[in-house]
Order: structure tokens, then C-alpha cells, then sequence
């Protein structure tokens, strides 16, 4: 409890983040909100998609809320990258934290934005339901609910994932680029078949994190189209989801434990 | 009691060794200067026993006890470079530093009244010169009204009045009885402040122990006369000379026991020798201190 105490202290006057935390809070119903005048016109027929029937609802909300993820990458990076670039990494340690306990304190704060922002989209999604639905011909249900839990491990990965760049660099530029050069060029670079006649690169880079991470949550669109259904529930991708979550905080905690600092 | 005891403690970064195998002790209410050139391995080692480098070999004992965080909420530490976020005032920085030492904030107010900072205590970090973030990093040491005190350099890139003012505050710590390690390049610094002294070269700790035994301070004196082969024959015979050296055209005279210039002169006299130059002076600290480092080097 003392170590969120010490982070709030280091949050509530910094103005930065509250306004890139509102900016998020924000912006993130009110393009989910702004759907309800999406429309389509197929052959001058209004084809009349409304996205927040239930159970769909819960889909299409953790689908929306995802495009909102490389914020939260950007807040680990931003809280993370000023203790190294401050020195106050090595200032807490020294004033009395166990090299432990100050990595805990972030792993804490990123649980308490992947809570928060998990709660956020559930009452998003309930309300939108309920509101904005068909709640006569689609009553309320939970049905698809478990996309929330997707959503909570996706937004854990991603953070993870900066967490251990953002040790590893010790900076918020280069890593900010790196995760960039990362995330959209080399991983889809590895999902092209040019490399294959030497090895089965796409079969490995199928289970990268980025793609692990996105698979969590399919695009909910072309079967609103009718071309294709929705790709369902990977069991494997929450398995490499959690396994990378493990790995990447693992590896901050081995790069904070055996470090100088 | 003792306070802080180091066993073959060592860092080696690489082929380079900055520090070797070395052993100290600490005790209560000691003023401990660690006192060597540029390099020769005091920050790292300050760095060691604060956890933020980690030792290569050896071990270290706060308290008497092993290596624990909970010992370094009960330390200050003040080094070269503060370390604050600038984003924070004052009073918020400080109050980080409460929650991770565990102790009140009522005490923010009067530790920034005594480095005379609160006039400026709702300002960011940012905003502030070197000196002012200096003083508040001395305020952040003596938040928790720490019983051992680490400092490193505490007046470097300050301006003379700085200097002065931190001198000045660090006196007035070691009057209040708080174990102090103090790690300087300038001998100066160290002799005013400090009742022991380790010397450091090279990472090798050359010597350790109470300031007095360590660069004891002698008597020399210069003398002249008309007839210096007469002065230098007289001088052997005197017992509280102990040796007798040229320096130009003067004798350098070291004495054993503490004879006063006039004491010297009348005895002269009445063996018949009229000095023509005689000037008491104590073999500078400086001196000592430049003998003891040169000795590794050769």
C-alpha cells in the first residue's frame, strides 16, 4: 500500500499526465459514442449496422477501446522513461525502496490502469447496450462479456511490453521508437512469406507478441458485411499473451535486480 | 556502536578494477572522511553501499547487520548531482522522499526553513539553480532525522558563497553528534570536517584511522646565520632537533618535540650564533597528503 502511496505522490500534481489521462478517458467513449451515426450504403440501401445490440456490444467496445492501447503503452513508457532519465530511479533506491519493491510499484500502477480502464469499457459497453441498443429484440446479456477479460490481458501485454523496452533503453525517445519500428514494421515484416523457402518465419511470427496481443481481439466488422465471421476466442493467443506478460516483467525484474543503476 | 563495516569489498567494471578488496569501519559519532583524487574509486564505493552499484566481491554491514533497505530509510545521502523530479515543488518532492523513508511529512517545513528554502517551497524543482537544488537535496538527507549521514562531494560546481554556506551546514550536523561519511578530493574540506580519514588511490585504500595519526601535522624550521656550518654542528647536538637538511641556502630543521621560535633563538644566542633568518612553519597537510598517494604511483 506504501508503494502506491509513494506513486501517487509522484502522479497527483503532475499535470502531464492527467491531461494525456483525460485526453484517454475521453476520447475513447466518444468514438465508440460517435458509431451510432455510422452508416453504410450498399446499392443506395441503407444497410442500417448498429453496433451495440448484445451480446455483440461486448465485442465491438473492447474492439474500439483497443485502438486506444498505444496510449497506455505511452503512459508506462512516459512514468517508467522519467525515473531513468530523472535519476530518481536511483534517488528511490537509495532513499530507501529495495530495488523489488520500486519495480512493484509500476507493475502495481499498470494492474491499476488495466483495472481502471477495464472497468471503464464494461460500463462503456453496459451503457451503450442499453441505451443505444435494440434492448427489446436484443435483451441484456453477458454472453460475449468474456471480451472484457481478452481486453484486460491485451492492454496488460502491450504495457508489459513497454515496461521491459523502457528498462531495457532507459529512454523515452529511443524507446518510443523502437516499440514504433517494432510494432508496425518488423513484426509485419516477418508475417510476408518472402523468407519462407529458408525458414517458416510466418509460423513463428504468427506468435510474436504484437500479433498475439491483436489476435485477442478480432475485428468485429466483416461479419457485420457478411464477409466472414468474427474469428473466435484463441486459446492460444491468451496462453502466448500471458506467457510474454511473465516474460517481459520477468526480464524488467532481472534487468532491475542485476543492474547498476 | 559500529555503523558501517566494509570486507574486501571490490568493483571491477571490465579489466578495470575501481576498487580493490576494501575494508573499513565506521563507528558511531565518527566525522569519516573518505579522502582521494578524482577517480580513485569513493563514489563508486559510496555507490556500492547505497545499493545502487553492485559489488563485484566483498560484502558490506549496516548496523551490524546484512545488506537491507530498511537501513537506508534510517541514512541521508547527498550526492554530487541532485536528483528530483522536476515537475514536483519542493514540498512534493520532499513528501516523496517521506512516503519511501516511512516518516511524517511534519517535518518538510522546518528541514526547508533550515537550508532556507522556504520561501521557494510551492516552486517546481525545475525553476531552481544549482545551489538552491543542492540545499533542498541536503533538506531531502535530513527529512527523517537520519542517525548516519552519506556524503559525496557535497560542495562540487557550487559557487564560493555555496561552498561556504554547505561547509557551514555540514559543521553544524557534526556538531549534533550524526555519524558523518564525508568523500572529498579537497583535503581542506576534509580537515576541517573530520575526525577520520580513509585515503583512496587508485580504488587501493592506502590508509585509514583517526585524522591526527594519519596526516599528523610537524614543526619545521628555516634557519640562517653567518657561519652555517657552525649552526648545522650546534644544531645536531640539540635534542629536540631530529634532522637537519639544506633548502637553498637555508637549513631545514625538523623538530621532535615543539620548540618555540624564540625559544630556539635564545639558545642560539647563547652558544654564541647570531641567526640571520629564522621561520617556524608546519609541513602542510598537502604535503602529507601528496607523500602518502605519490607512494602507489612509483
Amino acid at each position: 500500500m506504501n508503494l502506491l502511496k509513494i506513486e501517487w505522490r509522484k502522479l497527483a500534481p503532475y499535470r502531464a499526465f492527467w491531461l494525456a489521462l483525460s485526453a484517454y478517458v475521453l476520447l475513447m467513449p466518444a468514438l465508440f459514442i460517435s458509431l451510432h451515426n455510422f452508416n453504410v450504403k450498399v446499392a443506395g440501401n441503407e444497410l442500417n449496422i448498429s453496433f451495440y445490440n448484445f451480446p455483440d456490444v461486448w465485442h465491438n467496445v473492447a474492439y474500439i477501446a483497443s485502438w486506444f492501447n498505444i496510449l497506455l503503452y505511452f503512459f508506462v513508457i512516459l512514468l517508467v522513461g522519467n525515473e531513468y532519465q530523472y535519476k530518481t530511479f536511483r534517488q528511490n533506491i537509495i532513499d530507501g525502496l529495495s530495488r523489488t519493491q520500486a519495480l512493484w510499484a509500476k507493475v502495481l500502477l499498470m494492474l491499476l490502469f488495466a483495472v481502471g480502464s477495464t472497468l471503464m469499457v464494461a460500463g462503456l459497453g453496459f451503457l451503450c447496450g442499453y441505451f443505444l441498443g435494440d434492448v427489446s429484440a436484443y435483451p441484456v446479456s453477458f454472453e460475449k462479456a468474456h471480451y472484457l477479460g481478452l481486453y484486460f490481458l491485451q492492454i496488460l501485454g502491450y504495457m508489459s511490453l513497454a515496461f521491459v523496452v523502457t528498462h531495457a533503453l532507459r529512454k523515452q525517445g529511443m524507446s518510443i521508437v523502437a516499440f514504433l519500428m517494432y510494432a508496425f514494421v518488423a513484426e509485419p515484416v516477418l508475417q510476408y512469406k518472402v523468407l519462407k523457402d529458408w525458414i517458416p518465419l510466418p509460423q513463428v511470427a504468427a506468435h510474436l507478441p504484437i500479433q498475439s496481443f491483436g489476435k485477442l481481439i478480432s475485428n468485429p466488422l466483416p461479419a457485420y458485411f457478411g464477409i466472414g465471421e468474427p474469428a473466435v476466442y484463441h486459446a492460444e493467443a491468451v496462453t502466448a499473451t500471458v506467457l510474454y506478460i511473465v516474460l517481459f516483467c520477468g526480464a524488467s525484474y532481472g534487468l532491475v535486480r542485476w543492474r547498476d543503476l | 556502536m559500529n555503523i558501517l563495516t566494509l570486507q574486501q569489498l571490490s568493483k571491477r567494471y571490465g579489466k578495470f578494477q575501481a576498487v580493490r578488496s576494501l575494508d573499513l569501519s565506521v563507528n558511531a559519532g565518527e566525522v569519516y572522511g573518505i579522502l582521494g583524487p578524482n577517480g580513485s574509486g569513493k563514489t563508486t564505493t559510496l555507490g556500492m553501499i547505497l545499493n545502487i552499484i553492485r559489488p563485484s566481491g566483498g560484502s558490506y554491514q549496516w548496523f551490524g547487520e546484512p545488506e537491507n533497505h530498511r537501513h537506508r530509510q534510517r541514512i541521508g545521502v547527498l550526492l554530487e548531482t541532485p536528483n528530483f523530479y522536476p515537475y514536483l515543488s519542493a514540498v512534493n518532492n520532499l513528501k516523496v522522499v517521506a512516503a519511501i523513508k516511512q516518516c511524517s511529512t511534519e517535518r518538510i517545513e522546518p528541514v526547508l526553513r533550515q537550508v532556507d528554502l522556504w520561501g521557494r517551497h510551492t516552486q517546481a524543482f525545475k525553476t531552481f539553480s544549482l545551489g538552491m537544488r543542492q540545499r533542498l537535496a541536503v533538506a531531502a538527507a535530513l527529512l527523517a532525522d537520519p542517525e548516519v549521514l552519506v556524503l559525496d562531494e557535497p560542495t562540487n560546481g557550487l559557487d564560493p558563497q555555496g561552498i561556504a554556506e554547505m561547509r557551514h551546514i555540514i559543521q553544524g550536523i557534526a556538531q549534533q553528534g550524526k555519524t558523518i561519511i564525508f568523500a572529498s578530493h579537497i583535503l581542506d574540506e576534509v580537515e576541517k570536517i573530520c575526525s577520520h580519514v580513509a585515503i583512496m588511490k587508485q580504488g587501493q585504500l592506502l590508509a585509514a584511522g583517526a585524522f591526527s595519526d594519519i596526516l599528523q601535522s610537524e614543526q619545521h624550521v628555516l634557519l640562517a646565520a653567518e657561519d652555517m656550518e657552525k649552526l648545522r654542528n650546534w644544531l645536531q647536538t640539540q635534542p629536540a632537533v631530529s634532522q637537519v637538511q639544506a633548502q637553498g641556502a637555508l637549513w631545514r630543521v625538523e623538530l621532535s618535540t615543539p620548540l618555540s621560535a624564540m625559544d630556539l633563538n635564545h639558545q642560539a644566542f647563547a652558544a654564541g650564533i647570531t641567526l640571520s633568518h629564522l621561520q617556524a612553519r608546519s609541513t602542510s597537510l598537502e604535503e602529507r597528503f601528496l607523500a602518502l598517494t605519490a607512494e602507489v604511483t612509483s
